[in-house]
């Protein structure tokens, strides 16, 4: 017993460390592998749609179906899907050439707007952006080429914050920059993601027909939908190379709801995909075992503070903490490490210094970040998502123009 | 053969984060674990790191990960008559692929 809770003490102070260094040092080995590995110039011509759910903002959509305009190779079609809008599209809204728009009665959520286009679409790849997703590369033929590889279901791409000046968008920019993409460059070299980008994603249309399409009743459709394609075999991949700009949540408290959200995904993907991992066939080991140990962390954190308020400092956790000295090296291994992973993620990127110097500002505030925004939005979404039926409908991503109009009103 | 690799692959992988995990206590908590010296450390690291990437490779049954090296020649096939091995081998069955 006493051994387990060793044990147990051991995970609550070492597993972010241990994480990190997981995370990083895969990460360099991503570098060094996609260096040697370019995919370009397919042998055949790839065709490919994209689709773009919309709910309520239609001049998002038609930004992001404009950024299209000088993407090579180009695709056969642009399918605008307004999943049920108050307003739905202007009348003198200009389609960008080779677009339609598929309107959706009734708002059903993002997943059943993905199926409703799905079952139009002829081509074999299909690419999903948000409305609030910006293309940024031109070149799109090395993601397309990775498609090659029979096995691959899905690519996702490098999400790069749009630059505003908000402390909330900072410390997001901040976080895709330093641990998003850094992870997903990591899992990929594991051979399984944690998930895909649903703002931006490449998905092969037979493995989504195969898992029955995007599931209709799940709170984030693209983590759903990443674990049942690695159960069923498919790989999924991150291509750091294609690359697109996203809105971030202008405010902390929008910033809380979306990251609850996420969390609530993540706990119905436990609950109804955890086991499949273990099934032979099944790719998504890896990052099934890390999420159950980040689960765990959690919970323990959580033991800890309890044992700590009710034992005060003759707690196991407190005496583990002990001296004054060991939270020194704590905090110091604490700043090294998060360096290290940020020199390397920034390494991935490949962006000039100067692009990362605000964000080195900021970086200070990322542990308030982590325990006001991340933790606390872990423990309210998870258990609702672990629990609870979520009918998947959407509610429009607060933008930094609806804080403007709302700061406006006020 | 798939199921043994399947079944290995969940000891090697909880077996490489334990040994990061006990390097990482060994640097925080040096009072704690006063038998690990710098070479066990360093030891521990490499090991847990290899037997992690070793985990990885016996998971996905494949030694190629979506890292976007081409296939070769013999693999490559066209885009739209793709399928894992998995739907392959459900194919060859007559089970319809829903």
């Amino acid at each position: 017993m006493d051994s387990l809770v060793d044990l147990f003490l051991l995970i609550l102070v070492a597993h972010p460390f241990a994480a990190s260094l997981l995370w990083t040092t895969h990460g360099l080995v991503y570098l060094v592998l996609s260096r040697k590995a370019n995919p370009t110039g397919a042998a055949e011509a790839v065709d490919y749609s994209v689709v773009i759910p919309f709910h309520d903002e239609p001049d998002g959509a038609l930004t992001t179906a404009w950024s299209l305009a000088g993407v090579c190779p180009q695709p056969r079609e642009i399918v605008l899907v307004d999943d049920g809008s108050a307003g739905g599209m202007p009348e003198d809204a200009k389609l960008p050439p080779g677009a339609r728009l598929l309107r959706l009665e009734r708002n059903g959520g993002k997943a059943r707007a993905l199926n409703a286009a799905l079952r139009t679409l002829k081509t074999e790849i299909v690419v999903c952006l948000d409305a609030d997703t910006t293309a940024v590369s031109t070149d799109w033929s090395g993601m397309l080429a990775r498609f090659h590889d029979p096995a691959v279901g899905a690519i996702t791409g490098k999400i790069w914050p749009v630059r505003r000046g908000g402390v909330a968008q900072r410390i997001q920019q901040l976080d895709y920059a330093s641990v998003i993409g850094l992870i997903k460059a990591a899992e990929t070299t594991w051979g399984a993601l944690m998930t895909v980008s649903g703002a931006f994603v490449a998905f092969r249309s037979t493995a989504l027909r195969a898992i029955g399409g995007w599931r209709e009743t799940t709170a984030t459709e693209d983590i759903d939908a990443s674990w049942r394609l690695q159960s069923a075999g498919w790989k999924l991949g991150y291509d750091h190379r294609w690359i697109a700009s996203v809105e971030m949540v202008p405010t902390l408290a929008g910033l809380w709801r979306q990251r609850r959200r996420w969390s609530m995904g993540m706990g119905r993907t436990v609950r109804d995909h955890m086991l499949s991992a273990l099934r032979p066939g099944a790719r998504q080991l890896p990052v099934a075992i890390l999420s159950s140990l980040n689960i765990l962390w959690v919970m323990l954190t959580l033991s800890a503070a309890v044992d700590i308020a009710a034992n005060g400092l003759d707690s196991r956790a407190a005496t583990l903490a002990g001296s004054t000295e060991n939270l020194f090296t704590y905090l110091l291994a604490s700043s090294l490490v998060f360096g290290i992973q940020f020199a390397c993620a920034a390494a991935i990127h490949g962006r000039p210094l100067k692009s990362y110097l605000v964000l080195i500002l900021v970086a200070p505030l990322y542990p308030l970040y982590f325990w006001g925004i991340l933790y606390s939005s872990f423990l309210a979404g998870f258990p609702r998502g672990f629990f609870r039926r979520d009918m998947g409908r959407w509610r429009r991503t607060q933008r930094l123009a609806d804080a403007v109009r709302r700061e406006a009103g006020a | 053969m798939r199921l043994l690799r399947h079944g290995l692959a969940i000891p090697t992988l909880l077996g490489g984060y334990l040994m990061i995990l006990i390097a990482v206590a060994a640097i925080l908590l040096p009072a704690r674990f006063q038998a690990f010296s710098t070479p066990w450390i360093i030891g521990l690291v490499i090991g847990g790191f290899a037997l992690w990437w070793v985990g990885c490779r016996l998971a996905n049954g494949s030694r190629r990960s979506a890292l976007g090296r081409l296939p070769r020649n013999k693999d490559t096939v066209p885009i739209a008559a793709a399928a894992p091995a998995s739907h392959r081998s459900q194919e060859k069955e007559e089970v319809p692929v829903p």
